[in-house]
């Protein structure tokens, strides 16, 4: 599995360090909504609007570089659509790798 | 170029907007958490295109692309790999971005865009078969829906509009508004022809209830509902024209 990075980002904001501030800012405020929304579906067990969130939630993962995690999420958001969630725990996985890069940022 | 971007994630507008401030003679006028709030925006402006997020809640940006009657060029932006065949059926989609995006991928997408024809107006399609008559629809006054384990009565003529919301209906009524379990498709095989249309794909309203229509859009009670392309003529068949 990918480490979590900031490649993309660097990449992204080049000399722009208030970019690269305000984006991460924007993560760190964004994600754990995105989150709290996902696992509020998921006990309501609303799988279609569940999915919905893991949707947001993969490009996230695809930002911090989390390529694997992101092919996880690809198959987990299919799965959710038909009510199937065999990738949630590998999904939750990476959502909480994610999270904790997140917050330590 | 003048654009604006409709995306519902703030990650995404910044990281669109950033790249726009890369390159030259690409303005951002303005950015958008939701589809009806740039189609608002663009009733009453022009752009030279948008940047579209598809994949937004309960309004999507094909739902964007079949409400405006001229759309102008556009680059959907997505984190999702599998509507690039849907999106060839518009004209007006010039290139197709999978997120996160770079900045190479970026600049070939505004090169195709500079290449592209300009967007045709699109004609509206022929009235859908989802629209036209219902005739095994309910001749009652009223249904019932099971809301907690209770079957509540809900009197068709007391019902403005029902919107789907991802595994529910909303029904709004003029007492109160219930979520239920169920699609807008189920609910529309209940409805009464002659009081409802549907108008969008997450939309289905009473016609009765109708304040106004403003192009794109009707009016029903506080509630600024979208009119699709596809169900506008069904929309326009319906009412009592002068």
């Amino acid at each position: 599995m990918n480490s979590p990075n900031l490649n993309y980002v660097d990449d992204l904001a080049g000399d722009d360090e208030k970019f690269r501030s305000q984006f991460i800012a924007i993560l760190k405020k964004e994600l754990p909504l995105e989150i709290e929304l996902y696992r509020r579906y998921m006990e309501q067990e609303q799988w279609k609007s569940a999915a919905e969130s893991v949707h947001k939630m993969k490009h996230k993962l695809g930002i911090a570089g989390m390529d694997d995690a992101y092919e996880i999420a690809i198959l987990y958001e299919e799965e959710l659509k038909t009510g199937a969630k065999s990738s949630q725990i590998a999904f939750e996985r990476e959502l909480n790798r994610l999270s904790d890069f997140v917050n330590d940022l | 170029m003048n654009c604006i971007i409709v995306d519902d994630e703030a990650a995404s507008r910044m990281i669109v907007s950033h790249l726009c401030s890369q390159v030259e003679d690409v303005t951002v006028i303005d950015e958008f958490p939701n589809a009806l709030q740039a189609i608002k925006f663009l009733n009453k402006n022009e752009v030279d295109f948008v940047f579209l997020d598809i994949h937004m809640p309960d309004f999507t940006g094909f739902d964007f692309l079949d409400t405006l009657a001229s759309p102008p060029k556009v680059i959907l932006t997505t984190s999702d790999r599998n509507f690039a065949i849907e999106a060839f059926e518009y004209d007006c989609i010039v290139d197709y971005l999978v997120k996160p995006i770079t900045l190479p991928r970026f600049i070939k997408a505004l090169q195709r865009l500079e290449n592209a024809p300009q967007a045709a107006p699109a004609a509206a399609p022929a009235v859908s078969k989802e629209t036209s008559a219902n005739p095994e629809a309910s001749t009652e006054k009223e249904m019932y829906v099971n809301i907690d384990r209770r079957l509540i009565k809900i009197e068709f003529d007391k019902i403005f509009l029902i919107e789907a919301k991802g595994d529910y209906i909303l029904i709004k009524t003029e007492q109160k508004n219930y979520t239920v379990h169920s699609t807008l498709k189920k609910i529309e095989e209940k409805l009464p022809d002659h009081l409802f249309v549907k108008v969008h794909r997450s939309f289905i309203i009473n016609i009765k209830k109708i304040i106004d229509i403003e192009d794109n859009s009707v009016l029903i009670a506080r509630d600024v509902i979208p009119i699709s392309r596809s169900n506008r003529p069904e929309l326009m068949k319906r009412l009592n024209l002068l």
